[in-house]
């Protein structure tokens, strides 16, 4: 008997073996594949979630503009006022501190003493200049004792003395100018301030200069050229 | 004649099917995964910021739209005429007048002279300066222009004080900026002092350009607004109709003389 030699058996005993190997890489491939193709879908419907949220959102806004643009005039209509409140808010802001600056000085000098001028006109929006009007040296005299009495300093910080003058009705005009502090009104005094006569505070060259700190209104309207009748 | 160890496509596909289907798999998912899913996830991503972006705008939208629709009932906007007339949009000359002579005949003064420099009285003036800062008034703020009034008033001393508290109280918003008191210049029928005042005032109007988008929200009114606007409730108005033709042109006898006859 001859002796048979199987080619083929071997060779199909490594193909079922490489097959084998293969059907299990297959079914791997298979399970990353569906799982690939599963995110796939996932991410594709968030998507079209995504774009139909914001085409919607985008939708609402457009319809939203056109009813806004639709009511224009009445939009036009409330930011004029409410601009020209604030405006308006601002103007008696700054005008309510002067008007209780002035209110104060009009009564803290007593009856004897009237204001005679006024001026606002200072480019600062903080600064009131007065002249206030005392009809003997002796009611002018209680009027810088008024000044630097605490109860003053304690409002206002800032208070320059200048243009002390005598008129020919015998009576005596000086001129206050005042420093509100901020525009929220009078102030406690600021210990940082300047005192009152100490020259340099005022930075307006149209307001003039204060007076020395040793004035006395008494010796300056005696020592004056117009003399003085009691 | 083919190499033994050259790679023959049919005999692969015949006997490696499964590995041939498992590489086509393969690489159909990497092609997914690359072409397909990161691109998604990207735009979702993208989507979702746009998305995240645009839902304040929506919301701020509807924010507006609801106060624009409540606006219009507010007994704030109700007053609009009262803010108009303490600030209009034009040089109120004649609101000015009017408001001054209404006040004097309440209070018994004389305004014995006066003087006014208006410029250009158009209203298109007043929205020429807003937009050419350099030819604006010195110290006028940026929204506001004004216009500045010098008068003498005479009256007695009580006379006059109401003038000056009431010249504060009229629209056209009006403050004073000097004022000098003079001395007793006479007497009146009831033998009371009277005394002169100069002052000067300033009279407000409004010159900012407003500008807006659709999406800028509504302005929103303070205390200290609410506070001015009823403080304004007590304020003088002229009253005046607005002005929006010339009248009296194409009359023939302006000032009514009667027509001369000669005789000979």
């Amino acid at each position: 008997m001859s002796k048979t030699i199987n080619f083929v058996g071997e060779r199909r005993k490594r193909l079922d073996l490489t097959q084998r190997k293969d059907y299990e890489i297959l079914k791997k491939v298979v399970y990353v594949f569906v799982a690939v193709f599963a995110v796939f879908l996932i991410a594709l419907g968030t998507r079209l979630y995504y774009v139909f949220q914001v085409r919607g959102v985008l939708d609402e806004q457009d319809t939203i503009r056109q009813v806004i643009s639709s009511q224009q005039q009445t939009e036009l209509d409330y930011n004029v006022f409410a601009q020209k409140l604030k405006q308006l808010t601002e103007l008696f802001g700054v005008r309510k501190d002067k008007q209780e600056a002035f209110e104060f000085f009009s009564q803290v000098f007593g009856p004897e003493v009237i204001i005679s001028e006024i001026d606002y006109s200072s480019s600062s929006n903080d600064i009131l200049q007065f002249t206030v009007q005392a009809p003997s040296v002796f009611v002018m005299e209680q009027v810088f004792a008024t000044l630097d009495s605490p109860e003053v300093k304690s409002k206002f910080a800032g208070i320059s003395k200048s243009g002390l003058s005598r008129t020919s009705q015998a009576s005596y005009n000086l001129t206050l100018t005042v420093i509100l502090a901020t525009p929220g009104g009078p102030v406690a005094a600021d210990p940082n301030a300047p005192a009152s006569n100490e020259p340099g505070e005022l930075s307006d060259p149209a307001i003039p200069g204060p007076l020395d700190a040793d004035f006395d209104p008494a010796r300056e309207i005696l020592e004056s050229d117009e003399g003085f009748t009691p | 004649m083919t190499s033994f160890n050259e790679f023959n496509i049919s005999i692969f596909l015949a006997t490696r099917k499964q590995m041939a289907t498992a590489i086509v798999l393969g690489v159909s998912a990497v092609g997914l995964l690359l072409f397909g899913l990161v691109p998604q996830v990207q735009q979702v991503f993208d989507l979702r910021a746009e998305l995240d972006k645009e839902t304040p705008k929506l919301l701020q939208l509807e924010r507006k739209l609801t106060d624009l629709e409540n606006v219009k009932f507010t007994p704030e906007f109700g007053q609009a005429d009262l803010v108009d007339a303490a600030l209009p949009s034009k040089k109120p000359l004649l609101e000015l007048m009017m408001s001054l002579s209404s006040i004097a005949v309440e209070t018994g003064v004389v305004i014995q002279d006066f003087e006014i420099s208006p410029g250009q009285i158009a209203s298109d003036s007043a929205g020429l300066e807003a937009i050419q800062p350099t030819v604006r008034a010195r110290g006028a703020s940026a929204a506001v222009g004004y216009l500045e009034f010098e008068m003498v008033i005479e009256g007695t001393f009580s006379q006059v004080q109401d003038f000056l508290i009431l010249i504060e109280k009229i629209s056209p918003f009006t403050t004073i900026n000097t004022l000098t008191l003079g001395v007793q210049a006479a007497t009146n029928a009831e033998n009371e002092p009277l005394i002169e005042s100069r002052l000067a005032t300033k009279t407000y109007f409004f010159t900012q350009p407003v500008k807006t988008t659709v999406e800028a929200p509504l302005p929103k009114l303070n205390n200290q607004d609410i506070a001015v606007l009823e403080e304004l409730a007590s304020f003088v108005s002229s009253d005046l109709p607005e002005q929006d033709e010339v009248l009296g042109g194409g009359l023939e006898d302006l000032f009514n003389v009667e027509e001369l006859n000669f005789e000979n």
